[in-house]
């Protein structure tokens, strides 16, 4: 934009106060404004670092040497780990005035060591295999160069290849000497920043080498894959900010920071952790000519010569460790299970969680919660989840409640409960200064609240005024708050009310970018700036314990959080916080959400409808159709939009709202076995393409089109006025993958279609191959479909073969962790031109499952069955009715009657 | 919506001859449209849509057949369906049939969880019971609210016939006033021309003396010999001092009528009266050192200067009407075009005051005060509830308003728009739009839920969304009579 139409921009927003602001900019530092960012990003020539050789030493899965350059010494760890993992670590020394911080609580557990399987210190170079000969790094002396290779000894990515490796230790002021600006305090807007122990920033470059494309960083409100910030923006930013109207396709932070980098080309993948939660930069660029600095070096060990492609990564992190786990793969679900190891999984949700969420800000009081209830009812549309913004509170007071507008709290969750639903309530961690606050008068005796410098309590405003901010840092913080959750505690609370942690980047409306001071004070003398991307989720986590104890540990917690960091995922869902209604944030949502998938946080969802702004009827018809085939679907309005409950709007926006809510409980079996099987393996979900393509180049750019599984392809509309879009259907290494229409079951030919999507339809389709489990009774509420019979979606492939499986429970309890779950798996198979068979198998868990198979429905058959019967146990043969329909090619067989926990037979005879 | 779909299929029903013959029972179906599901002499079934025939069996075998989902009318299979519940000893009623089997108890008789496993008590007696008391007590109310109503509608339609009989003498009296009132408008019409036209005359004439050289155009050689336009008062008339009134080099007649004239006039008038205040100033000095005053003479010398200051003035403003400049054949007109206008406005005045009411009277009996104009006797009341800290005002045909208790003005919800209610009940639901605009949002509007009550009373006000009202009234006015009602138990 050029000046002057942004001069006239700018008056035009100030004559008519009513149009929407965008994100206030300026509010926010860029990397020029970020003292270590600058100095960090300007580094042009190597830092010249060498390893000593003669402080090599190892000892199991530890390898440990010493760094030298001009500037300081350095010391390095490779850690071998289990399951392709490596660890390379670079520190202070041992003479370090101060320990450098390690988010330790973001992993599920210590990393479990594995000894490494050789190592060779040579004499310019150390090769060491570790992880049962599935990783080798090897270590260059000088230039200092780690270089990492997978289980097929291809060299996959490289630490310090351009030089850029920089450690500034912690100091203590020496009077009279000189510093580089900023070293000792920074400045932005009327904020001063007092670093007290001096600068103390990382950063080195990583790169993977033969790579072009990669993923991550979340989160961004950007595209899918990575972009070159070199020489174009600033880099990708990870500090967890509250930012009011966010921009659309830029690298600004957001709520939540995971430094994680998927790298992906055809067959292999490999993983990169960058393990600090301080403020963090990420420069990247993608190239194709082999211009590191070590070009001879890479040439050495790659025995590549020129236009090897690597994708680099600057990463830059103002306190902390260069500290990184490699993921090596070799595939895509390996990396991510790797990475699930390590962090780990979105525990089984509840199944209320992974129906619709109702939410606004807010809903005024229990005569509106009973209405909207009842609205649901009424119009005969399924619904989980009544959500209560801060509004309900007694003056923000968290755990408290309007007395005049929630008198009887109970009895309204109660009444919603009756419906087989349940509620949510806000509580967030901005504490209200207020002697009469229980909460507050408790946290200050205890001494709970995170410090200034001087000791005293930090104080910043937020959504009840003054207010002081927990440390969950500080263990009794930790038991004070898991205790504020118990029913007797929490007044209005039961196992039916679940929590919504929002504002915890922390949200300070008063700080430096709407953020806590990084000087700021936490338990053991923690300062704020080493541990800001993981307050978040050191609060929900936090929060998790309480939903755990409050019922001894039998029910399963539900929490959404909008902040977030390595780890989030296990105690919290995330969405992607205060969208616009309008259709680029439509778009970006699946951007988004695959960027949080593949870094490890599955249960993500954007606000359908948008937060700000009013949605016209074809916004929020195309975002439902959008969010009832992504994880985590709630809608959700700001509280000076208008109301839209869905029964607000016209019969035929009513009715495809209707329609894409009963999609989405008809789904819910194929969502929750999705969801258990990420329990197993890491794997989200929601996934890109390429997950399920490995091989295709050509798809990965794709962020319009997603999986669900392995078995469904969404290619929803997110263009205004668009009827007609191009959908791609891979057909795979052979070129024989299958793809049918999901509601019609009929075979779509082609690989790149365009497909007519009037604003009734949604392009969806079933892969080839697969078996889908679904509900086909819709219910008012998912907790009521549970015992349900079953319809099967057999989806054929070139083969005449599909295969898939369900997993059941009482989708609420922990019963399941004792075997009380079933999982059933199902076979079809093409034994002849004359016979096929459907064979169901239980396979898994002690659970007195109720639902049976009340249909399945084959697509692909090629013609009508003469005879469709079936065995169960030790039954005797049964002949099955059946109808065939010539023209899209399906079957539908009427009434197995087949339980999930035996096993059966249908055999088709043609 | 569901019941549109039955009453649909209602005529059906009895469209066929259900007389003596005995029928089987079939879950989810009411006695009365039974023989619909009855077997057909191959022990067949058909779908209502005709669209499939199946084996009797098949109904309601837990499986869905027919795509209406005419076969499972007694199970959960079909997702199109609805389930009748009797509930003997209350109002039967449709449910869709998701909620057959599916664990909550919705049907007063329980008959929906019959295979679920749970047990739902029958509460249909304790239920109708407590229904038929509170359809009673309901009815009371209408009845009561209805007798108010018959009387508020007299009222209304009094109120109305009254608006309407006025109109008719005001329209008569207005007729005989128009002939009167263009007579006068054509009267003063001509005077004023006459009036400009001697004026225009005494201008050209004024032109003409100031044009020395006869020229039949002014320059400002012959400007600068009018003494009046000596500003600075150094007896001269300078080139900066013309300037001011002539921008061109010379003025013709036109230039001077419409540009120059009345400044020049207002000039010269200035420069008199400056002249004589300079003299009565000089005239006031020799008083005063003739005979010092003492201080009470002097504050009454000032009152007296003060009250001829205002007599001045007054002087002067009539001088101004006067134009003393213009010659008395000029005045004379003016005074006669005066007089015109006089007698004109004076009619005018009558004739518009009587348009107004006319209108006022019409407006009235066009406006819609319900079926049987009763809202008439509700036009110009307002109604208030206090909630929390704020009053709200409910007007039914004016507007709407939110105050601080205590406040002395309020902020506008909104002026009367529209009857609101869906077709067939306009008259339950009211709108009031364009009240004060919300800072980031819409203009404030109130939407007004009209129920039956034995008083007019505001009982509920909430805010739904920002700055969107929702208000419950209660009115006599929305009382039908109950004892004429038909209640509908069954299809």
């Amino acid at each position: 934009m050029t000046a002057g139409s942004s001069w006239f921009v700018a008056l035009l927003l100030l004559a008519t106060p009513l149009a929407v602001q965008m994100v206030k900019r300026e509010e926010f530092k860029t990397c020029e404004q970020s003292a270590f960012c600058k100095q960090h990003r300007a580094i042009s020539e190597p830092t010249g670092y060498e390893l000593l050789a003669n402080t090599i030493s190892h000892q199991g899965a530890v390898w440990t040497a010493t760094l030298q350059n001009s500037q300081n010494s350095l010391k390095l760890n490779i850690i071998g780990l289990t399951d392709s993992t490596v660890r390379v670590q670079i520190d202070e020394p041992e003479t370090a005035i101060r320990k450098r911080y390690i988010p330790n609580p973001s992993l599920v557990a210590v990393p479990e060591e594995l000894t490494f399987d050789s190592v060779d210190n040579g004499a310019q170079e150390a090769k060491i295999v570790g992880g049962g000969n599935k990783v080798k790094v090897v270590v260059t002396y000088k230039p200092f160069l780690v270089s990492i290779f997978n289980g097929l000894d291809e060299l996959v990515a490289q630490v310090n290849r351009d030089g850029k490796l920089k450690v500034e230790e912690f100091r203590t002021k020496e009077e009279g000497k000189e510093y580089p600006e900023g070293f000792w305090e920074e400045r932005f807007k009327s904020f001063t920043d007092h670093k007290q122990h001096g600068s103390s920033s990382v950063g080195v470059d990583i790169s993977f080498v033969n790579f072009k494309t990669a993923y991550g960083l979340p989160e961004h409100a950007d595209a899918f894959a990575l972009r070159n910030t070199v020489g174009n923006t600033d880099p990708y930013r990870l500090y967890n900010l509250d930012v009011f109207e966010y921009e659309l396709n830029n690298p600004m932070a957001l709520y939540v920071s995971i430094p994680y980098i998927l790298a992906h080309r055809a067959n292999r993948s490999v993983g990169a952790l960058w393990f600090n939660a301080a403020e963090t930069w990420v420069d990247t660029q993608s190239s194709v000519t082999s211009k590191g600095l070590f070009g001879k070096m890479l040439d050495k060990v790659t025995g590549a010569s020129d236009n090897v492609p690597h994708f680099d990564a600057h990463f830059m992190s103002e306190s902390g460790l260069v500290d990184i786990f490699f993921f090596v793969g070799p595939t895509v679900k390996d990396v991510q299970r790797q990475n699930a190891k390590l962090t780990g999984t979105t525990p089984l949700p509840p199944l209320f969680s992974i129906g619709y969420h109702q939410c606004r800000w807010n809903y005024n009081d229990e005569q509106d919660v009973a209405a909207v209830n009842k609205g649901f009812d009424d119009h005969d549309m399924p619904m989980d989840v009544i959500w209560l913004d801060i509004e309900h509170t007694d003056g923000k007071k968290y755990f408290t409640w309007d007395k005049h507008k929630f008198p009887t709290p109970n009895d309204m969750v109660d009444k919603v409960a009756a419906k087989g639903r349940k509620m949510v309530t806000i509580v967030d961690p901005h504490i209200k200064k207020d002697d009469g606050y229980y909460v507050y008068k408790d946290a200050k005796d205890k001494g709970l609240f995170v410090k200034r410098t001087d000791g005293s309590d930090f104080e910043g405003h937020c959504w009840p005024g003054a207010s002081e901010y927990l440390d969950f840092w500080h263990p009794d913080t930790r038991s004070y708050w898991k205790d504020q959750f118990s029913f007797e505690r929490y007044t209005g609370s039961s196992s039916n009310l679940h929590i919504w942690n929002d504002m915890n980047e922390p949200s300070v409306f008063s700080g430096p970018e709407i953020t806590m001071d990084k000087e700021s004070i936490h338990y053991g003398g923690i300062e704020h700036r080493e541990v800001h991307n993981m307050y978040g989720m050191m609060y929900t986590s936090a929060t998790f314990d309480g939903l755990m104890a409050r019922t001894g540990g039998k029910e399963r917690p539900f929490i959404l959080s909008r902040a977030g960091f390595i780890g989030t995922q296990r105690t919290a869902a995330i969405w992607t916080g205060d969208n616009t209604a309008d259709w680029g944030h439509l778009e970006i949502a699946a951007p988004m959400t695959l960027s949080l998938s593949i870094a490890g946080v599955p249960f993500v969802g954007a606000d359908v409808g948008g937060f700000f702004g009013n949605p016209d009827e074809q916004l929020l018809s195309r975002w439902y159709q959008t969010g009832a085939f992504q994880p985590f679907f709630r809608a959700h309005a700001h509280i000076d939009t208008r109301r839209r409950e869905p029964w607000l709007f016209s019969e035929q926006t009513q009715n495809i709202i209707r329609d894409a809510l009963r999609t989405r409980y008809a789904l819910l079996p194929y969502w929750y076995t999705l969801f258990q099987q990420h329990t197993e393996t890491g794997v989200p979900p929601m996934r890109p393409l390429f997950y399920e393509f490995e091989n295709d180049d050509t798809l990965l750019e794709e962020q319009k089109q997603w999986m669900v599984g392995n078995g469904i392809l969404v290619r929803s509309v997110v263009e205004k006025d668009t009827f007609n879009v191009q959908v791609k259907l891979p057909r795979g290494d052979h070129r024989t993958e299958r793809w049918y229409e999901w509601v019609s079951g009929a075979e779509v030919k082609g690989e790149s279609i365009y497909v007519d999507a009037p604003i009734t339809f949604t392009p969806v389709y079933q892969r080839g191959g697969t078996i889908i489990p679904t509900w086909q009774r819709i219910r008012r509420s998912a907790s009521l479909m549970r015992d349900d019979p079953l319809t099967l979606f057999v989806a054929l492939n070139s083969d005449g073969s599909s295969k898939g499986e369900v997993y059941l429970d009482d989708g609420q309890t922990h019963d399941y962790q004792n075997g009380q779950f079933v999982k059933a798996s199902f076979n079809y198979k093409t034994e002849s031109k004359s016979a096929a068979v459907l064979e169901g198998e239980h396979i898994d868990g002690k659970y007195d499952c109720k639902n049976w198979i009340e249909r399945v429905v084959v697509r692909g058959v090629e013609s009508s069955p003469k005879k469709v019967e079936i065995t169960r146990l030790s039954d005797p043969v049964q002949p099955l009715e059946f109808s065939y329909d010539r023209d899209s090619k399906v079957l539908v067989i009427r009434k197995p009657e087949a339980l999930l926990n035996s096993s059966f037979k249908i055999h088709i005879g043609f | 919506m569901l019941l549109k779909l039955f009453l649909l299929f209602v005529p059906a029903a009895f469209a066929e001859d259900v007389t003596q013959r005995q029928l089987k029972p079939v879950k989810g179906v009411p006695h009365s449209r039974l023989n619909l599901y009855q077997p057909s002499t191959t022990d067949t079934f058909r779908c209502l849509d005709g669209s499939q025939t199946i084996l009797y069996s098949q109904l309601n075998d837990d499986y869905c057949d027919c795509k209406d989902g005419s076969d499972e009318p007694g199970t959960a299979a079909c997702g199109n369906a609805h389930f009748y519940c009797s509930n003997v000893g209350h109002r039967g009623n449709f449910i869709p049939t998701n909620r057959v089997n599916d664990k909550l108890c919705d049907c007063c008789d329980g008959s929906d969880e019959y295979d679920s496993g749970v047990d739902c008590p029958n509460i249909c007696d304790e239920l109708g019971r407590a229904a038929r008391i509170e359809r009673e007590k309901i009815a009371n109310v209408a009845r009561k609210g209805f007798q108010k109503r018959q009387e508020l509608a007299k009222e209304g339609q009094t109120l109305r016939d009254s608006k309407l009989k006025d109109v008719e003498p005001l329209r008569q009296e207005r007729a005989t006033l128009e002939p009167e009132r263009s007579r006068l408008e054509t009267d003063k019409k001509s005077a004023e021309d006459a009036e400009r036209k001697l004026q225009d005359e005494h201008r050209n004439q004024w032109e003409a003396e100031l044009d020395l050289d006869k020229s039949g155009k002014i320059d400002k050689e012959e400007l600068r010999q009018n003494l009046f336009l000596d500003e600075d008062n150094d007896g001269f008339v300078s080139e900066d001092e013309v300037n001011a009134y002539l921008t061109i080099d010379e003025a013709d007649p036109e230039h001077f009528q419409s540009l120059m004239y009345d400044r020049l006039k207002t000039a010269k008038r200035n420069h008199l009266e400056d002249a004589r205040i300079k003299e009565e100033e000089e005239k006031e000095r020799a008083r005063a050192l003739e005979n010092a005053p003492d201080d009470d003479d002097l504050l009454a010398e000032e009152d007296r200067h003060d009250s001829e200051d205002v007599t001045s003035n007054q002087e002067s403003d009539d001088d101004n009407d006067k134009m003393p400049e213009y010659p008395p054949e000029v005045q004379v007109a003016s005074e006669k075009a005066r007089e015109a206008r006089r007698l004109f406005d004076e009619v005018n005045q009558k004739t518009q005051d009587l348009d107004s009411r006319i209108r006022e009277a019409e407006d009235f009996a066009n406006s819609d005060y319900g079926e049987d104009s009763a809202w008439a006797a509700l036009k110009d009341k307002c109604f208030d509830r206090n909630v929390q800290q704020y009053t709200y005002q409910f007007c039914p045909f004016g507007q709407n308003t939110q105050k601080d208790t205590g406040a002395y003005s309020g902020t506008s919800l909104g002026s009367f728009k529209e009857w609101s209610g869906p077709d067939g009940n306009k008259y339950s639901k009211m709108h009031f739009g364009d009240g004060q605009q919300c800072w980031n949002g819409p203009k404030r509007s109130t939407d007004i839920t009209i129920e039956c009550g034995e008083e007019n009373e505001l009982v509920e006000v909430t805010e739904p969304a920002k700055c969107e009202y929702l208000f419950t009234f209660r009115t006599p006015l929305a009382c039908s009579d109950p004892d004429k009602e038909v209640i509908h138990d069954e299809f």
